[in-house]
């Protein structure tokens, strides 16, 4: 079985439910025989990545439908052996060259050069070039990106790129002139309702409008998120009437119930209890700064308005040394110490702390 | 063969001997702890009776290390050895030698008779390819001539770690329990069946193969097994790193280490066969005498290559053993424990420090012939007795000695190392010896500094300000403080006119009083105005023994219990956070040694001044950061995500291409890899969600450590200073606060997905050989 999520992922443009203009502009680029290098960038759960492969069936039709999983072997200049796994079908490759953090220069340079070295064989190919996608783009070090700067130019004839990114600020503007910029903006709540009900229709069952409502506003604009919390919600509570809490993942309840706990005593005991918390979410992958963000998104609704500013203020602050830094628990911790002298100073003078 | 050669042969090379001391490679092995009675078996006699120094072309790099007396037909040790446990023979008659300290000397004066009584005979015996052929000759010390001032002359000679190793089991340092087990393996090794069992009947064939011996430096690991070998009878012999490969010159073909290494292990696996013409009686009785090899110097492991052939080289060796091979012992100090906070890239690349686990490789580890015996640090009280012992050995005269005051200083500071404690002693009982001449010889100039007569006084101070001085000097300054001490400074945060000062402290606050008093803070920094603090800082930096990020988790992890304010709390916290920025690696400035003093003084400073005055106390409990333990399990579960992460792909890919087969209609789209972020705060906790709700398996069990503890408001035993008697009670509470929670913010309680019925079983069995690629532990992940 797999989740709703993938279930009901558009195969082709015309299926998808919103951002028709840009489906349109998509089809055409396909037929057109003329195709750029695209860099397509917009908010996490939006369709990036569900749009760049119904551009690919559009490109070669259903022959990209067959895929394979290798698992490539890079070597760097001082020896050590990389393993990148890359999924490719007979006209594209798909990687994550940020996976290798430093060395993914190594591994950009090696696949397009292999790529753009080798001709398209199958006379029967739609298109003579093949496509390379790149994931995660904005991820890439300063190296890689210059690295493909230059294979762009010279190796256009048998190979396009394209490129996934959630923001082109941190994309070298060489590339990003190179490149036929493409923003896929989140959908709108209507747009996010269309395709709940969409899906409610298909798994056939009627989706309440308070329950729809519930869903899009605990996702943000991610439609990825929206559908999974949908899916849990509906395994949690099948009927979805009435006053339902939202399903969202542990690690957010989790975070939320660190804030709570801040909120409620401010003392060194209770700091020590919180970074055992902190300390859980850490070792479960759930990155640093999200946690610490989460924290403070939960505290600033809880808190007195009067806090509200400082509360921000601090988790800026102290995300932005976290980056820096090289201990995240450090820096989580010391924002949660701020936080309750803050709120305690405000519980017992009714005084904000002058931050500025 | 006449014994009595040996004797007069001996003092001729005496004489020779120290003048080879003079280079530094040479001075090497004497700051072996272990003094390996050395000698000519199996060493190229030929080159160390001829006393010339270098002979590059042949030489052993493989020495045997004990057991020569019974080989060598000159009896040297029989005085002090402690009786042997084989009857032995034709070595009966004993050099006269000092019987007291005269040991290693009768016994390398022994060695050289053999050596040259053996060219004469022209015995070979194997001869190993090698670059250290004076490394016999190293090892010796000229003999002490009877009469002599001992102390003296044995100053100028060795170390006393060479010179007064322990003799019998009974004077070893480590504790009993261990040296029975490596004596129980050895016996077990050698022989087959364990001691105990020598009689009984149906005893399966021991699998010893690799005995390691592991701790930390200097607490005489390699003695121990050098010692019980040569009680047992066994002929150890010894790898060692061949160093003056280069000197070889052109055209000769020259040997990878690691090469030489493997031959080494495959050559010397089975029995010497007997090469001797059958003659002479010596030769027979080392025919049968039981050999083992042992290894105190690894090849350079840190090399991924060099490591892997090193596996490779014992799993071999472990392969090809048969009843009549040689066990192998491999003596490593442990190392890279109490370094860095977290392996830095370097380290990682070349696969972080060097646990047992990188020595042998996991199938040596795994398997049933490696037996691991870890040696742990010497405590004071055992310090003080082998120091004793030396002492007595070493100094005959009691009235010259230091003082027991002095002895128990050295071996409190020495943090368990016997080795650095021994030399410790050495140093100051020479320089007690140098003052006691220079008072004879120049005292005119001496006393202008007063230094003369202090010195003069003799070695017969207290532990007064004198020998503390001298102490410092020698030996204090480079030892470091035990890091929970150190700790303890920064935490109790002593000030002058504290209200609760130890009577200890005394002496120190004197100290402190004396120095200049600091400039009054302006007004507008008044907040910052402290009392003189205890803890100086010149003189505390320097002892912290472990490196700055490590002394900052071990504060960061502790600090909250001192302060009884959490505003406290934050402004130290926001130090630690400064530190943390100067120290990272990213660029040149921050990892440059400055911005790491730097960051440690803000880090102590910061502590310092954050924390209350005085630290009420209520028995704190200073415990380990939960840091490593952290990071261990986050790298363990990014690999974790890796698995889901190919079998989420995996089945999408499946599911694609059955579709672009025409085999299922609406096999869902490949919508592309996620990103690790996605996947970890997204998919990953939402499936297992969606699972255990829909009871339909989507994960593989082997992610199932992914999925978060349920929430209880209570933290698991990790916690500090929460005394543990109300863990019922504590249950309770749990439910209860979970119930409030749930009514309260509407955000319910966090399931249990950790039920293990849910999971994608088939998964895994089905996925096993293909997973591997997956499971590969990524670490390239950021650690930034």
């Amino acid at each position: 079985m797999s989740l709703w999520v993938d279930k009901y992922r558009p195969r082709s443009l015309d299926d998808c439910h919103y951002h028709p203009e840009l489906s349109s502009r998509l089809k055409s680029l396909a037929a057109s025989g003329d195709f750029p290098h695209i860099l397509f960038y917009g908010p996490s759960g939006a369709g990036k990545k569900t749009r760049i492969m119904a551009t690919l069936r559009e490109l070669y039709g259903p022959g990209v439908e067959k895929l394979r999983i290798d698992q490539r072997v890079f070597v760097t200049p001082s020896n050590r052996k990389l393993d990148v796994n890359v999924v490719q079908s007979n006209f594209h490759i798909e990687l994550t060259p940020s996976d290798v953090g430093m060395y993914d220069r190594v591994v950009i340079q090696d696949i397009l050069k292999e790529i753009a070295q080798t001709q398209q064989v199958d006379l029967n190919a739609k298109q003579k070039f093949k496509v390379v996608i790149i994931n995660e783009a904005d991820s890439l070090t300063r190296d890689a990106q210059a690295a493909l700067r230059r294979t762009m130019e010279k190796y256009m004839t048998n190979m396009r790129l394209i490129m996934c990114a959630n923001s082109t600020s941190k994309i070298i503007a060489p590339i990003r002139s190179r490149c036929l910029l493409v923003r896929v903006s989140a959908p709108s709540d209507e747009e996010m309702a269309t395709v709940l009900t969409h899906v409610a229709k298909k798994e056939r069952f009627h989706l309440p409008a308070t329950a729809s409502e519930s869903i899009i506003e605990a996702s943000d604009g991610n439609l990825r998120k929206a559908l999974l919390v949908f899916e849990a919600m509906k395994m949690q509570r099948p009927d979805l009437e009435g006053d339902i809490d939202v399903a969202r993942p542990d690690w957010e309840t989790y975070c939320a119930k660190v804030a709570d706990m801040i909120l409620q005593e401010q003392s060194a005991s209770r700091l020590l209890e919180v970074r055992a918390k902190i300390y859980e979410l850490l070792s479960h992958c759930i990155p640093a700064h999200v946690v610490l963000k989460t924290i403070a998104d939960r505290i600033v609704d809880k808190v007195d308005d009067e806090l509200k500013a400082s509360v921000v203020h601090y988790a800026a602050h102290y995300e932005l040394r976290m980056r820096q830094g090289s201990k995240k628990i450090f820096h989580i911790e010391a924002f949660v110490a701020k936080i309750m002298s803050v709120v305690k100073q405000y519980a017992l003078m009714g005084m904000t702390e002058d931050w500025e | 063969m006449p014994p009595k050669k040996g004797s007069p042969s001996g003092k001729s090379r005496t004489n020779a001997a120290p003048k080879r001391m003079g280079s530094l490679s040479s001075f090497q092995p004497m700051l072996n702890f272990a003094r390996v009675p050395s000698g000519g078996v199996s060493t190229s006699s030929p080159a160390s009776a001829s006393g010339s120094t270098s002979n590059a072309t042949t030489g052993p790099s493989v020495r045997p290390a004990s057991g020569r007396s019974v080989s060598g037909p000159v009896a040297s040790t029989s005085k002090s050895m402690p009786p042997p446990p084989l009857p032995r023979r034709g070595q009966a008659k004993s050099v006269p030698a000092p019987a007291a300290k005269g040991r290693p000397a009768t016994k390398s004066t022994g060695d050289k008779g053999k050596g040259k009584l053996k060219m004469e005979d022209n015995e070979v015996v194997e001869v190993i390819s090698s670059d250290e052929d004076d490394m016999p000759k190293k090892r010796r010390r000229p003999a002490p001539s009877a009469g002599k001032e001992p102390a003296v002359d044995m100053d100028k000679a060795a170390m006393w770690t060479d010179i007064f190793g322990p003799e019998t089991e009974a004077e070893l340092a480590p504790g009993k329990a261990r040296i029975t087990k490596v004596r129980e393996w050895l016996y077990e090794a050698i022989h087959g069946v364990p001691e105990a069992a020598v009689h009984s009947q149906g005893y399966s064939p021991s699998t010893a193969r690799i005995l390691l011996v592991t701790g930390p430096a200097g607490i005489g690991k390699a003695t121990t097994v050098r010692l019980l070998a040569s009680q047992l009878g066994i002929d150890l012999v010894e790898w060692t790193e061949g160093v003056e490969e280069r000197h070889l010159g052109v055209g000769f073909e020259t040997e990878s280490a690691i090469s030489k290494l493997s031959s080494f292990l495959s050559r010397n696996a089975y029995p010497a066969l007997n090469l001797g013409l059958g003659a002479s009686s010596s030769s027979q009785t080392q025919m049968h005498r039981p050999r083992a090899l042992l290894m105190t110097s690894l090849p350079n492991i840190g090399h991924q290559a060099t490591r892997t052939a090193f596996h490779d080289a014992l799993l071999s060796f472990c392969h090809n053993y048969t009843p009549s091979s040689c066990p192998l012992i491999i003596v490593h100090s442990e190392s890279g424990q109490g370094g860095r906070a977290e392996e830095s890239w370097m380290d990682r690349e070349r696969g972080g420090y060097e646990g047992i686990l990188e020595v042998v490789g996991r199938e040596v580890k795994d398997g049933p012939w490696c037996a691991e015996i870890e040696f742990l640090s010497l405590a004071p009280t055992f310090l003080t007795k082998a120091l004793n012992r030396v002492l007595g050995l070493a100094i005959s005269d009691p009235a010259k000695r230091p003082s027991p005051g002095a002895v128990q200083l050295i071996s409190l500071s020495a943090n368990g190392d016997l080795r650095s404690a021994i030399n410790s002693l050495q140093m100051l009982c020479s320089g007690s010896v140098l003052k006691n001449k220079k008072r004879k010889t120049g005292e005119s100039r001496e006393k202008a500094t007063g230094r003369g007569s202090r010195g003069g006084r003799g070695t017969k101070v207290d532990v007064s300000d004198e020998i503390r001085a001298a102490l410092d000097a020698v030996t204090r300054r480079e030892q470091s403080l035990n890091l929970f001490h150190a700790l303890g400074k920064v935490f109790y945060n002593k000030r002058l006119d504290d209200p609760t000062t130890d009577n200890d402290d005394q002496e120190a606050i004197a100290a402190i009083r004396k120095l200049a008093l600091d400039d009054p803070l302006p007004p507008h920094l008044g907040e910052f105005e402290r009392r003189k603090s205890m803890v100086q800082m010149e003189t505390f930096i320097p002892t912290i023994p472990v490196d700055t990020s490590m002394f900052a988790l071990w504060l960061h992890h502790n600090i909250p219990q001192f302060c009884t304010d959490v505003e406290q709390v934050s402004s130290i916290m926001d130090d630690l956070c400064g530190a943390d920025l100067m120290r990272t690696e990213d660029d040149i400035w921050q990892s440059s040694p400055q911005a790491i003093a730097y960051a440690l003084h803000l880090t102590v400073r910061g502590t310092l001044m954050g924390l209350p005055s005085p630290v009420p106390r209520n028995h704190q409990k200073v415990v380990k950061p939960q840091f490593f333990e952290s990071y261990h399990t986050e790298r363990a579960n990014t690999s974790l995500l890796d698995v889901a992460t190919g079998h989420l792909a995996r089945k999408a890919v499946s599911a694609s291409i059955a579709y672009a087969d025409g085999e299922a209609d609406d096999g869902p789209p490949w919508g592309g890899t996620e990103s690790k972020l996605v996947l970890a705060t997204e998919t990953v906790p939402m499936a297992v969600k969606i699972q255990s709700l829909s009871r339909k398996p989507l994960l593989p069990i082997s992610v199932q450590p992914l999925a978060l503890q349920p929430y209880s408001a209570y933290s698991s035993g990790m916690f500090l200073g929460e005394e543990l008697s109300s863990v019922s009670r504590q249950g309770e509470e749990d439910e209860s606060f979970d119930a409030t929670a749930a009514g309260e913010d509407g955000l319910g309680v966090v399931p249990d997905a950790r039920h293990p019925g849910l999971w994608d079983e088939d998964a895994d069995g089905k996925q096993g050989k293909e997973q591997l690629g997956w499971l590969e532990d990524d670490d390239i992940e950021d650690f930034d």
